[in-house]
């Protein structure tokens, strides 16, 4: 009798513990809570299985670069091209297509081309030491006319056959992208975790400096980080391509803000060092959920803009306040 | 009468450590009140306090008997409270004169009038006889003047309490007089004025009355004419002996490091040896090149000529990354600019150089990493909640135990240390100086580099002393005193170059 109370009160202490050593993120749960209860009463609609696949598909992409955008910040940058490189590896990949390359191969040099994109920003960035902003901003203009030149401004629809399947198959009634982005959220939180690929992100956003004092080799990392980030986007820019079995120049404007955004909404600071991909889920999450109850509420796509935008300002006060409370 | 400042029972603390605790303090118009005490000891808190650089927590500051709120520079500028800190304030890339005037500039019809504040700074510069050209750029100055065009940027007419925090430590002798005159001239218009110095000599030259802090809290003052050196280190300390010898450690015979004609930007032409357990302290004026000889040689800083050899081995140094591999380790003198990453753990702080010996296989090996930074913790006492406490909640002593740690689980063979003991309080300043010990007994080679005397005569056993950027002369312990390495710091030019 005596244990069993025992048991219990050791495993709330447990509990307790777990709950405390989340820290910052705590808010960001309740927030997510209160959004999805407010959402379910205000519409019966909304906890059904159906929206809430449609939430899970709708995120993804924005979910992904999200993921890559949390190392770049973590590290001290920031990777404005993320949206344009999407647009620029799905003409890519369809164009060589539609010029008869292999579907495998057209995928392959595809992603190939905006990893090496990401890995050339990461070398301008840190051998001329430039402000990743600037250059970034450079490559988000590139890429953008790369697919732009590429595609001649208007959609290629040429595609192999069965190049749709990854992107719009389902696996029961999970879509492939959803189950492809909770791989790569593992995936990313070993790397970020259990690797010092991972411990030098951290350490290099928290003081460049000491870390290169203490014998990083801060420039590979950095070249590293945006070479995920290039990676990743291409990646991205293949699925949409596989989901829509079209390569879309005009395609991700404005995505590599969503992203910047979900990163800081889930408390990783903008000047490096603090923060991680549990509270990178946590923004993705609030912002997908905050879309799709407020349309389902119907309200109108002017005033989701100002909500949204208050939303990153708030989520920020928060967060730079409690962090000084600490 | 009243006071022309009084400070009553100020308390201030900065993220739960405190640093000022219940202080009081006054000073009359007309008079020189010099603040003393150990580093961390929070002279420079309680002046910034005074000056509108920091709120109090609690406490009540009192100017010509009318309370005050000073919360802003601005707000102490406006009832005559002006400062020179310890640290230049100046922007590079304006004139001394727009330095002068900055935040305050005379204008006309809404724009800057140039021409008058030119006129005005070239005033103010040559009534206290600094020869500077009010017109030229503060980056092309060196340290000196530039610390000469920050005391110009505190005495303006309106000034009536003036706080001078180490003044003197870039400025060389004839220009520490030209100081003391401009001091007693503000003092005979009625200025009160606040000097914060460790160095006696000058302050039984200037002050009134000493007023000595430690640990946060006042801990007694002397009318001038009382002071003694004793008396003064006793009431810094509150005992009487901190820097004890230590005694000189066993240090063998076997040399491990040759520097030979080393030089880079900031230093030139350096020769020493190293043995095997030696402290070798570098001791200097501000801006002498201590600083940038530990950059040198640990790749920091371009080397441009000259060699290092290592147990009889040439190597090159070319970056931190390689001078860890050859077996240097550098505790820098900034240890929450450069030295911790103030957002990690302690546990990862003290793995990050070493951190190659815990991935398997690509993963971190959390365990042995765990285990491992339990030991130096223990080792080090370092007082922390735990290894996955953040470095920036601990206090400054431990966070210099943490940055040793960091650098001893590379086992290096020469450590590199740069004032190993700023900001630190006199208790943790003990456990440093046996850890060092310790750590050459254990047979690693330190080179450390400290502005305080006493700390470099306790703890080396020769002294190496730099004098703009060379090495002014080299001392065994039996000849090394505060005398003598003074002598080298300030007059070293018949000793230079000889080498």
């Amino acid at each position: 009798m005596a244990t069993a109370k025992n048991r219990q009160r050791a495993a709330r202490n447990v509990f307790l513990q777990k709950w405390d050593d989340l820290g910052n993120i705590r808010g960001l749960i309740a927030g997510l809570l209160a959004l999805v209860i407010l959402f379910s009463l205000k519409t019966g609609f909304f906890l059904t299985q159906n929206n809430l696949i449609a939430i899970s598909d709708q995120i993804t992409t924005i979910g992904i670069l999200a993921l890559a955008m949390t190392f770049v910040i973590l590290s001290g940058g920031i990777d404005l091209g993320v949206g344009s490189v999407v647009a620029m590896s799905g003409v890519l990949i369809t164009y060589f297509m539609s010029q008869g390359m292999g579907m495998v191969q057209s995928i392959l040099l595809g992603v190939l081309l905006c990893t090496i994109m990401g890995s050339l920003t990461g070398v301008v960035i840190t051998k001329f030491m430039l402000q990743p902003f600037i250059v970034t901003l450079g490559t988000m203009g590139v890429a953008r006319g790369v697919a732009m030149v590429v595609s001649n401004a208007s959609p290629i629809t040429q595609v192999t056959d069965g190049f749709s399947n990854l992107g719009s198959g389902r696996i029961g009634v999970i879509p492939n992208p959803v189950l492809i982005f909770v791989v790569l959220i593992v995936l990313t939180v070993i790397l970020l975790r259990k690797t010092k690929f991972g411990e030098y992100t951290y350490a290099i956003g928290g003081n460049e400096e000491a870390a290169r004092l203490a014998g990083i080799p801060v420039n590979f990392y950095k070249i590293l980080i945006y070479t995920l980030s290039g990676f990743l986007a291409g990646f991205t820019g293949y699925l949409m391509a596989s989901k829509f079995n079209s390569g879309v120049p005009t395609l991700g404007q404005g995505y590599e803000l969503d992203a910047i955004a979900a990163v800081v909404i889930g408390g990783t600071a903008l000047s490096g060092g603090i923060g991680g991909i549990g509270g990178t889920i946590l923004g993705v999450l609030i912002m997908g959920v905050l879309n799709n109850g407020l349309n389902l509420m119907g309200v109108s796509a002017y005033w989701q803009y100002i909500i949204k935008g208050l939303l990153i300002i708030v989520a920020v006060i928060i967060d730079s306040y409690t962090r000084k409370k600490r | 009468m009243s006071n022309a400042v009084q400070m009553n029972n100020i308390t201030k603390s900065f993220s739960g450590i405190a640093v000022l605790n219940g202080v009081d303090l006054t000073v009359a118009a007309g008079e020189v009140v010099a603040l003393m005490g150990e580093n961390g000891a929070g002279k420079s808190t309680l002046m910034k306090i005074l000056c509108g650089v920091h709120e109090p927590d609690s406490g009540s500051i009192f100017v010509n008997g009318k309370e005050e709120k000073v919360p802003t520079p601005r707000k102490a500028f406006s009832i005559g409270i002006r400062a020179v800190h310890q640290e230049l304030s100046l922007v590079d890339h304006l004139t001394v004169a727009s330095n002068i005037f900055l935040g305050q500039e005379p204008s006309r019809f809404g724009f800057i009038d140039h021409a008058k504040m030119q006129q005005m700074s070239q005033a103010i510069l040559d009534r206290n006889g600094f020869e500077l050209d009010a017109g030229h750029k503060v980056g092309d100055l060196s340290i000196a003047n530039k610390q000469l065009v920050e005391i110009a940027k505190a005495i303006f007419d309106d000034t009536k309490t003036l706080i001078l925090d180490e003044p003197t430590s870039a400025l060389t002798k004839k220009e520490v007089e030209r100081l003391f005159k401009v001091v007693a001239l503000l003092k005979q218009k009625g200025v009160s004025i606040v000097y914060i110095s460790h160095k006696l000599n000058e302050v039984v030259q200037i002050a009134d009355r000493v007023v000595v802090l430690k640990d946060g809290q006042n801990s007694g003052e002397l009318p001038i004419e009382n002071v003694t050196e004793d008396k003064i280190v006793r009431m810094m300390v509150g005992r009487d002996i901190v820097y004890s010898h230590t005694g000189a450690g066993k240090v063998s015979d076997e040399s491990v490091l040759k520097v030979e004609g080393v030089s880079s930007i900031a230093v030139n032409d350096i020769n020493f040896d190293l043995r095997k357990g030696e402290i070798l302290g570098v001791a200097g004026l501000m801006g002498s090149g201590r600083t940038e000889l530990l950059e040198t040689l640990f790749g920091k800083r371009k080397l441009l000529q000259g060699s290092v050899w290592l147990k009889g081995q040439k190597i090159n140094n070319a970056s931190p990354r390689h001078s860890i591999k050859s077996g240097f380790a550098f505790a820098t003198e900034d240890r929450k600019g450069n030295g911790l990453v103030l957002d990690m753990s302690v546990k990862r702080n003290v793995s990050l150089p070493s951190l190659n010996r815990y991935v398997k296989f690509g993963f971190i090996n959390e365990t042995a990493r765990t285990k491992n930074s339990e030991e130096n913790v223990r080792s080090f006492n370092v007082k922390t909640s735990g290894v996955n406490q953040l470095v920036r909640n601990l206090s400054g002593g431990n966070q210099q135990k943490v940055v040793l740690s960091k650098w001893i689980n590379i086992r290096p063979t020469i450590f590199l240390i740069d004032e190993p003991t700023r900001g630190i309080d006199v208790g943790a300043k003990a456990e440093i100086y046996q850890l060092l010990r310790n750590l050459a007994s254990d047979g690693i080679s330190i080179i450390m580099v400290s502005s305080e005397l006493p700390e470099i005569l306790a703890l080396s056993d020769r002294v190496l002393v730099m004098k703009g950027g060379s090495v002014a002369g080299i001392l065994d312990r039996s000849a090394a005193s505060e005398e003598s390495v003074l002598m080298l710091a300030t007059k070293g030019e018949n000793l230079n170059g000889n080498g």
